[in-house]
């Protein structure tokens, strides 16, 4: 039976995760290719509905990439961003969803590698979870 | 007893006159220059929230009727958003005034010209139950509720049950208030205690020309049996609660009946944006998505997003959720709305230490941070 690979969507800031995706590829640093990443500006306009859209709709797992703390953009979208997936997971673990589908995770323009093994990491964890079981479910 | 023949809480010697002539001279000594306050539509089915003016207009007042049709914080957003260009004073029950408090910092109201007057809550009934039960009821049913509430007890009659919200309620008493109507442990034949609780509150009574008055002796230790009977309710329904959503197939199980009509949203006074995402073009969806979803899924349930849909209005409000229960109120198939915000608001309120309503200068945890904190995720 073939392995089964997870999907990953990454919702990434313009400033640094996006930037440090362009360094792992320029630098060719491997990854799995799991992840297709969507470039916003911030980590701190991730609406946690474009999070539980991606994970009803049957993606294995999210990524929110964002500048580490203190280096945000506009000051302080990847604190609202920290508060905002602290709530999104906890919800989700009341309802019986793995929350480690959903990572929030900092990683600058320089951290091609940071970006790399969160990929890799990622992929593994996944592996491990299996499917997202609201993929088997129509009736959401 | 026809209703109609017998409101006696109009009547001179009512125990409900003394808030009556209360509000009456906040109008007439120019205090305010509107009340907002429940009364009694002519026909007596219900008890509505009023905007009143003219003195004269105040003869149906009657906070104390267990109904609940709206919860007015989303009245009193609307009329002081703005300024209101006058002064307000307006009647409510605590839930309605710990969900206006969220809103005020959500900058959604503003108390400047209003003065809050909070009134001692025995629990409401579904208004469908308390059409039939004033039409049943012998004598005047508000009255019978004052009875029981100066015995400590809540209201209770065969065949008729108050709203789960409101049997779970932790708040039997208002917070928050400038002045207070007190009910529990109030004596019968005095009626209601008119409290003034801050500065604010005392020097309305003082124009007003009524004489501050104290809450009855009984009543605190009446509200704490009272709040820890809910309590301990409340913990049993949460937890039961918790447990059937615990899987995904016990939430979507729950919550089969949903058919996205946001009835809930609608009701909800802390959903104050004044256009939903989910009303939004976001959400009008191209016809061939359908066709997609369909072949990606082999079946999907139509219409569709609607776990999406509680699941993101859980995102976006349940830190401020009051639990006052319009939501499963306006739930057309009387799903559990109430019982999914309160068992997921109870822990997601409790990782910011964060109670709703509970102060005005306590910041709503999705509008601010700390720099250190939530870490390691």
């Amino acid at each position: 039976m073939s392995r089964f690979e997870p999907k990953i969507l990454g919702f990434v800031c313009n400033w640094c995760t996006y930037a440090g995706a362009d360094l792992a590829g320029t630098s060719r640093i491997q990854y799995p290719p799991n992840i297709r990443i969507i470039r916003l500006m911030c980590s701190g306009s991730v609406d946690p509905l474009y999070v539980l859209k991606s994970i009803l709709e049957g993606a294995d797992g999210v990524l929110i990439g964002g500048c580490h703390p203190g280096d945000c953009h506009y000051t302080n979208g990847n604190y609202k961003a920290r508060r905002r997936v602290t709530v999104l997971k906890s919800i989700l673990r009341q309802i019986g969803l793995e929350d480690e589908r959903v990572v929030l995770r900092w990683i600058s323009a320089s951290e091609g590698k940071r970006f790399a093994d969160t990929v890799t990491e990622m992929v593994e964890k996944l592996r491990e979870l299996g499917p997202n079981p609201l993929k088997e479910m129509w009736q959401i | 007893m026809n209703l109609t023949e017998a409101k006696p809480q109009v009547e001179k010697q009512s125990p409900l006159t003394a808030c009556r002539e209360f509000f009456r001279a906040m109008l007439e000594k120019g205090v305010v220059d509107a009340v907002l306050v429940p009364q009694h539509v002519p026909g007596g089915k219900v008890v509505v929230q009023t905007l009143v003016t003219e003195p004269a207009k105040l003869e149906n007042v009657d906070p104390v009727a267990p109904i609940l049709m709206r919860n007015s914080a989303s009245i009193v957003s609307d009329l002081s958003f703005q300024s209101p260009k006058g002064k307000v004073a307006a009647v409510m029950r605590p839930c309605e005034i710990n969900a206006l408090v969220e809103l005020v910092k959500f900058k959604q109201a503003n108390l400047d010209d209003v003065i809050l007057i909070g009134v001692d809550c025995p629990g409401t009934y579904e208004p469908k139950d308390y059409m039939q039960i004033v039409t049943i009821a012998a004598g005047d049913f508000s009255e019978e509720v004052l009875r029981c509430l100066s015995e400590g007890k809540s209201p209770s009659l065969e065949g008729y049950e108050m709203r789960q919200a409101c049997r779970i309620c932790e708040h039997p008493d208002p917070a928050n208030c400038q002045i207070l109507v007190a009910l529990w442990g109030a004596d019968r034949a005095s009626g209601p205690a008119i409290v003034p609780v801050d500065e604010k509150g005392r020097e309305t009574m003082e124009k007003a020309g009524f004489q501050p008055q104290e809450q009855p002796p009984s009543r605190p230790e009446i509200i704490r049996k009272v709040s820890s009977e809910r309590s301990a309710r409340a913990r049993k329904v949460i937890e039961d609660f918790q447990e059937k959503i615990s899987s995904l197939e016990g939430l979507i199980d729950e919550f089969a009946a949903c058919k996205r009509c946001m009835n809930c949203r609608e009701e909800c006074p802390i959903c104050y944006c004044r256009e939903c995402i989910f009303t939004s073009p976001t959400f009008v969806h191209e016809s061939s998505k359908y066709l997609k979803w369909a072949r990606q899924r082999k079946i999907i349930k139509m219409p569709v997003e609607t776990l999406l849909f509680h699941l993101t209005r859980l995102n976006h409000m349940v830190t401020s959720c009051v639990g006052c229960g319009q939501c499963s109120s306006a739930c057309p198939n009387g799903l559990p709305v109430m019982e999914l915000f309160r068992a997921i608001g109870t822990n997601v309120q409790k990782i910011f230490d964060y109670v709703p309503g509970r102060s005005l200068e306590e910041e709503p945890p999705l509008t601010t941070f700390r720099e250190e904190e939530l870490e390691p995720r």
